[in-house]
């Protein structure tokens, strides 16, 4: 009897026993997730696309700073009292874009196709893309932990490389000179005739030109310009030798060959800008009163005015005092335009293209064209990308203090970036590196500021937590971590 | 059997972004079927509780069934819960609504201003939009146009001015009495061949906030029956089923309204009058208008307080299964087997509901959670007693555990808002919703574990444990580890002849490790994948950095202790020294984004506590049938981040919403050490700007606070006298630090008392510095002198936000405590017996809570933190303190 009864223990020990899987970390694996090797390049390159156009929108600090808006309560960002003000900027280009076209570039490089041409056209859309991107993050910090570099003697820090979470700092006008270096690489390798069947690049993943290889060119093209510009101050001889370098076909001719995202009617792929300022229900925003007022000096008020904002509480069009505090009911707010779901954000578009020629040519850079010429192109360009009719236009430029010869400007320089920073409506960023460089047109003052004008973002707070020692090096390197702190390219 | 007591929350309530607490699983143990709880502390006990019991084990032993005859207990009780005002916001009652003055045609009034009646006069009009009390001083002869003016023709109010007036009633009152009513009724019997229990209790629980309910069924059955000689069959099964409505929301946020009454208010709003709007009209009457007179009606900021609590409110449900069935075998009489299969499965729903027209998201939405958990553990055990001599005891045990983890589940919400108003359901998206997420996770352990003891006499003992665990969570071919655990004890009172003053005294020694193993999937890489934009396909890298090569964690300790009892038990003391280093922990730590990554699993390093605690008790008094009991306890703890991996020095836990303050885990200094910015000294002096603010670092890299406490403490007294007795209970925290979110918010808003009263000149601190307001900040201007320039006080953000460095707004965490009071009353048995078939009956009456006697953080309890997560040292809506006055009858018979 006792044996008989001691046999279901055996078999108890005998079930846990065959019960053990054979490999138990086999178990470790989520069925429902996409494993690494799995998945082609294209998805990451759109993704991180979408997430750098959504940067150039988002928020509203580049916005305000570039005084397009004033504030209504909460007015701290506009009287410049800033705490860890950069850290979304900086996360959200590092983890959702810089990374996301990594990954893309390994996959493509890791899993080649049988058309070579077709994959470097790819690797130089990649290319441009991260080029762009480490663009705005230079012009905004300074020294940065930085990837991909060409000019490896001297760029020494490994961003985007998880086994070093502690990535160290690479000086930014060294940065700055291997960009330039790798977008030239990257507009000699786009090559418009290489396919594979009807697809050429990214095909569907390609948001931006919809597998148009002669776009990415012209974009490419339009990036190295913007980017010869920047330092036209800081190193006006590289400048002209870029400026002049390009040809004139290559850039961006028309508002239909611009590079930008035409969002969704549908979340999560609307415009930010309606996510910020109609999902929500707030009321942060008003109209500055510098634009508006700006834009109603000349005889004639500027036909975008309309176009740009809704009318205020009495019918008319006015903006808040910028720096304080403002009735949200009283002025002027963000017009339809922006605020529609699927109004496009843009990278670089022929506005801006215009705006920079006429720069190069009033600087004595041997551009084709006359400063006139492209000053002219640009403000039309510009009234008519916004829905303006030719004739406003055309009696907009008419006005004595718009038309080139007579407008308000004490010099050409100043014409050009103040129908420029007119022009740059809702593209806070290009206004704000503007403004930086120019130092016009003339922005208001806050009453009671909370600090300086930024000149630049303060490294997010994380990187004095998480990267200590790499920080303060970077800081020693730069001289301060303070907002007014001019970049290498901010002279003048 | 081993409960789960995981917590399933938001996952921004653990941050301190808003969201809802959904409590803890593990309270879903019967309260009335608990005979006692034992905390096993550290990893000394675990090689039976393997790796989950790392950071020690909550025993609790259930009632077990009779021996002879069947009986009856009935226990019936009530509880009553009021808000500690001592731990809600004081306001000032002496300006009200505005942020400065910004209003009026020409923006330099406290007031909007519009003939509004048609008089030709511009009437005064509150600025509803603005959720801040640094407007106009309060003067019955002014008369405005206020919130209940407009938006809701059935107003008292409507369309009519009232005098400038601080509140009669303030968001105190938005908390009423909660009330909890507990029934329970065990039936339990047996034989000589075996017992049974069967057990059901009801808890209905009302909350302090309004539209707050926790409903709670247990039931529960066991029995143990000798199926033939030495063979015992045991059965049990526990069914829960609880249903909560309006859980509290925590953090900052439209969804808890406890944000804004402690950080965004108007101190002219009536909070009954806002009751009394919703209740008048089951509409959004909010105190929070949107702008403009009598235009735009939405709400700006903050919903009426009670539409929100009931008409955006979560819902939660759980039915839980706990059961196991056991076999014991009694081989020999010192040798037992022991055969176990349990299982613990739950299934839930959590639901969340923005009504259509609420400020969190004005086009409504709804969001559903589904989840399903099941545990099953397979456990054999063999014991053996014996003794091998007269004078020689030994024991020893062999065992294996499998134990088996899943869950599953999907959540899913809207998109777009909700297209019939009132209607939660997925269906009633605006837009068709995107891909719920599917969560699942799936672990196994395998232990095989041995302990052996041995005793000589009643003076020495001798222990040993080892564990080896096998986890499916750990790299392939290093996914197994080992554990051991010795300890001896020693009464040394056996060797000194019995005297009247040392009756018993003991040493003892323990050394302790446990391993631990990863969470689910956090060692090889995969994508997420967001919405397609349009046709095209999205993927995507996460957040968080797997690592491959994770080692298990390790939790080692040592402790050294020694218990004494004099007077033949009138004197009890206990000290004991512990030491304890957590190695290689896993964790998903914060790394510099230009990496790529916000965080990364990876073993982080190593955190040392140790310190000493200690016990003091007696009985003072003890004449007749009177007896005074008191017990005293001390712990100290020093703890210390010993080491990070690779060339880290600190890991970031987690960041404050208000001003850029974070915690961490710095080297060489306390795990939970507060940075954040400072003040800037100039010869030891605060130094104060040209505008009369203080001048703050640039760096975010100062440590401006510890969470960890110096030392805590407690004293309990019970006094007795036959069949009455009552007790109380003091805790006692020094030290230990907590950043206030709240304060931040609320000192700039100016709600407090803080923000108002006199200066050194004599004048209203509130007037403009023309006319002589403003405060002096103490400091020396950056030449060193004396400051001068006072801080003007007359707008936003006054003396809060960034006026002054994050250094400010930490708070001391220390207090003394009432918390607990009880009186119970048993009736005599020669009473009781009289009565046929009542054993006993008594009598309790317990109050938790009761007073805080002392603490230096004005308008919180020190104590409160958010629900859940590595957040320590951060009050952001903190929730009042709430007191407990139960009473409970208790009947056996």
């Amino acid at each position: 009897m006792r044996k008989l009864l001691i046999k279901p223990f055996y078999a108890v020990l005998l079930l846990i026993a065959t019960s053990c899987v054979d490999d138990l970390t086999s178990l470790n694996v989520n069925p429902k997730s996409y494993q690494s090797g799995t998945i082609p390049e294209g998805p990451f390159f759109a993704n991180a696309t979408r997430n750098l156009t959504d940067q150039m929108l988002d928020g509203f600090n580049f916005k305000i700073w570039s005084q397009q808006f004033a504030e209504t309560t909460y007015f701290t960002t506009s009287n410049y009292t800033l705490t860890n003000p950069g850290n979304g900027f900086w996360v959200a280009l590092y983890t959702g874009v810089l990374l996301d076209y990594k990954e893309s570039k390994k996959i493509l490089l890791e899993n080649p196709s049988l058309y070579p041409g077709v994959d470097n056209n790819k690797l130089a859309m990649i290319e441009v893309m991260e080029v762009y991107t480490y663009y705005l993050l230079v012009t905004t910090f300074g020294d940065i932990p930085y990837s991909g570099a060409v000019n490896t003697a001297e760029l020494i820090s490994e961003a985007l490389d998880p086994d070093n979470t502690t990535p160290a700092y690479d000086d930014g006008e060294a940065i700055y000179d291997d960009l330039l270096v790798r977008l030239d690489a990257a507009i000699a390798k786009l090559n418009p005739g290489a396919a594979n069947g009807g697809v050429k690049g990214f095909g569907d993943a390609d948001i931006l030109f919809n597998d148009d290889v002669t776009g990415w060119v012209k974009f490419a093209n339009s990036l190295k310009l913007r980017m010869a510009m920047t330092i036209a101050d800081s190193n006006p001889a590289k400048a002209k030798s870029l400026a002049e370098s390009i040809s004139a076909a290559n850039l961006i001719q028309s508002n239909d060959e611009n590079a930008e995202l035409a969002y969704k009617a549908v979340t999560p792929n609307t415009n930010p800008v309606w996510v910020w300022l109609v999902q929500s229900g707030r009321e942060d925003y008003v109209a500055s009163n510098t634009m508006m007022d700006l834009m109603k000096a000349p005889v004639i008020d500027d036909p975008r005015i309309p176009l740009y904002y809704t009318k205020d509480k009495d019918g008319g069009y006015s903006g808040g005092k910028y720096g304080t505090s403002n009735a949200y009911v009283t002025f002027s707010k963000a017009g339809a335009k922006v605020t529609d779901p699927e109004w496009p954000g843009i990278l670089i578009d022929y506005v801006e293209v215009e705006f920079l020629l006429a720069e190069a040519a009033a600087r004595g850079f041997a551009v084709t064209g006359s400063a006139q010429e492209h000053y002219e192109n640009g403000v039309l360009a510009s009234i008519d990308y916004w829905g303006g009719s030719a004739v406003d236009a055309a009696a907009y430029l008419g006005d004595p203090d718009v038309a080139y010869a007579t407008a308000i400007g004490a010099n050409n320089i100043q014409k050009i970036a103040r129908q420029k920073y007119i022009a740059m409506f809702n593209r806070g960023f290009e206004a704000w590196v503007d403004y930086r460089r120019f130092d016009y047109p003339v922005f208001n003052v806050p009453a009671d500021p909370g600090g300086p004008f930024p000149y630049r973002y303060s490294y997010p707070n994380a990187e004095q937590t998480s990267n200590g020692p790499n920080y303060t090096a970077a800081v020693a390197a730069m001289g301060s971590d303070e907002l007014d702190l001019k970049l290498f390219w901010d002279k003048n | 059997m081993p409960v789960d007591n995981g917590t399933y929350n938001d996952s921004g309530t653990g941050r301190g972004t808003a969201g809802y607490d959904y409590g803890n699983v593990g309270a879903d143990v019967n309260p009335d079927d608990i005979e006692s709880t034992t905390i096993l502390k550290g990893p000394a006990a675990t090689a039976l509780y393997g790796s989950r019991a790392s950071n020690g084990v909550v025993y609790i032993t259930t009632k077990k069934g009779r021996k002879k005859g069947v009986g009856v207990t009935i226990n019936t009780g009530l509880t009553v819960g009021t808000v500690d005002k001592s731990t809600f916001p004081k306001y000032q009652n002496q300006y009200g609504a505005g942020y400065g003055k910004y209003y009026g045609p020409t923006e330099d009034g406290y007031f909007d201003q519009t003939d509004v009646d048609g008089d030709g006069n511009l009437d005064n009009i509150t600025p509803t939009y603005e959720d801040a009390s640094v407007g106009a001083a309060f003067d019955p002869s002014i008369l405005v146009y206020q919130w209940d003016s407009y938006g809701d023709p059935t107003s008292p109010n409507y369309q009519k001015k009232t005098p400038w007036l601080a509140a009669p009633s303030t968001p105190v009152d938005y908390f009423r009495t909660g009330l909890t009513y507990n029934n329970s009724v065990v039936i339990d019997g047996g034989s000589e061949k075996g017992s049974f229990k069967l057990g059901y209790t009801r808890t209905n629980e009302k909350g302090v906030q309004p539209n707050s309910s926790l409903d709670k069924n247990y039931l529960n059955f066991s029995a143990t029956t000798e199926i033939v000689k030495n063979l015992t069959a045991t059965a049990s099964i526990n069914f829960t089923q609880q249903h909560g409505i309006g859980r509290y929301a925590t953090g900052y946020g439209g969804n808890n309204n406890i944000s804004s009454f402690r950080e965004w208010w108007q101190t002219n709003v009536d909070i009954n009058a806002q009751k009394a709007a919703y209740d008048r009209t089951g509409e959004n009457i909010t105190w929070n208008w949107g702008g403009g007179f009598p235009g735009r009606l939405g709400t700006i900021y903050w919903d009426n307080p009670f539409f929100a609590a009931n008409e955006n409110y979560s819902e939660d449900s759980r039915t839980r299964y706990l059961g196991y069935v056991k076999l014991d075998y009694k081989i020999t009489d010192w040798l037992n087997v022991m055969g176990r299969i349990s299982l613990d499965s739950y299934s839930q729903l959590q639901e969340e509901r923005t009504a259509v027209g609420s400020v969190n998201y004005p086009p409504g939405d709804y969001t559903r959670r589904d989840r399903n958990y099941q545990e099953y553990n397979y456990d054999f055990l063999a014991t053996a007693k014996k003794n091998l001599t007269p004078d020689i005891s030994f024991n020893a045990s062999l065992g294996t555990n499998i134990r088996r983890t899943t869950v599953t589940g999907i959540s899913a919400v809207t998109n777009g808002g909700l297209t019939v108003p009132g209607i939660y359901a997925l269906s009633n998206s605006i837009n068709q919703i995107e891909a719920p997420s599917e969560l699942f996770s799936d672990i196994q352990v395998n232990g095989v574990f041995a302990d052996a003891g041995i005793g000589y006499k009643e003076f020495i003992f001798l222990n040993g444990s080892f564990r080896r665990d096998a986890s499916s969570t750990l790299p392939k071919g290093n996914n197994a580890y080992n554990y051991f655990s010795v300890s001896t004890s020693f009464v040394f009172t056996e060797f000194i002849a019995e005297n009247p003053i040392l009756t018993f005294g003991k040493f003892r020694v323990n050394y302790a490790e446990v391993g631990n193993s990863a969470p689910f999937n956090a060692l090889a890489d995969q994508y997420v994948k967001p919405t397609a934009f349009g046709t095209s396909p999205l993927f995507s890298l996460p957040g968080t950095k797997n690592n491959s090569q994770l080692l298990p964690e390790r939790t080692k300790s040592f402790e050294i202790g020694a218990e004494f009892t004099l007077f033949d038990g009138r004197a009890r003391f206990d000290v004991n020294y512990f030491k304890s280093q957590s190695v290689d922990q896993i964790l998903p730590v914060t790394v510099s984004t230009a990496s790529g990554f916000s965080s990364k699993y990876v073993n982080a390093g190593t955190v040392e506590n140790r310190g000493w605690e200690l016990t003091l008790g007696g009985t003072p008094v003890k004449a007749g049938a009177f007896k005074w009991d008191i017990n005293v306890n001390w712990t100290k703890i020093h703890n210390e981040v010993t080491a990070l991996y690779g060339d880290v020095t600190n890991l970031q836990l987690n960041t404050f919403r208000a001003g850029g303050g974070s915690s961490n885990a710095p080297l060489g200094m306390p795990f939970g050490t507060i940075y954040g910015t400072d003040y800037v000294y100039t010869n030891g002096q605060r130094t104060v700007l040209s505008n009369g603010r203080y001048q703050r670092t640039t760096t975010a890299t100062n440590a401006i606070g510890n969470i960890n406490p110096d030392w805590t403490g407690g004293v309990q007294n019970t006094f007795s006298y036959k069949n009455v007795s009552l007790g109380f209970l003091i805790d006692v925290r020094h030290g230990g630090d907590v950043y206030s979110a709240d304060m931040y918010y609320g000192l700039a808003t100016g709600l407090y008392e803080e923000t108002v009263g006199i200066n050194e000149l004599g004048n209203e601190i509130r007037l403009p510095k023309s006319q002589g307001g403003g405060i002096l900040k103490e400091g020396v201007q950056s030449d060193g002198s004396v400051n001068t320039v006072r801080l003007s006080m007359d707008a936003y953000p006054m003396n809060g936000g960034t006026v002054n460095p994050n250094r400010a707004y930490v708070y001391d965490a220390g207090y003394v405590k009432l918390r607990e009071v009880v009186f119970s009353y048993s009736l005599p048995t020669s009473i009781v017996s009289k009565w046929s078939g009542v054993n006993s009956l008594t009598f309790s009456a317990v109050g938790r809570n009761l007073w805080i006697i002392h603490k230096n953080i004005p308008y919180a309890d020190p104590e409160d933190n958010l629900g859940a997560g590595n957040i320590q040292g951060y009050q952001v809506g903190s929730l009042p303190s709430v007191r407990n006055i139960g009473f409970n009858i208790k009947a056996t018979f």
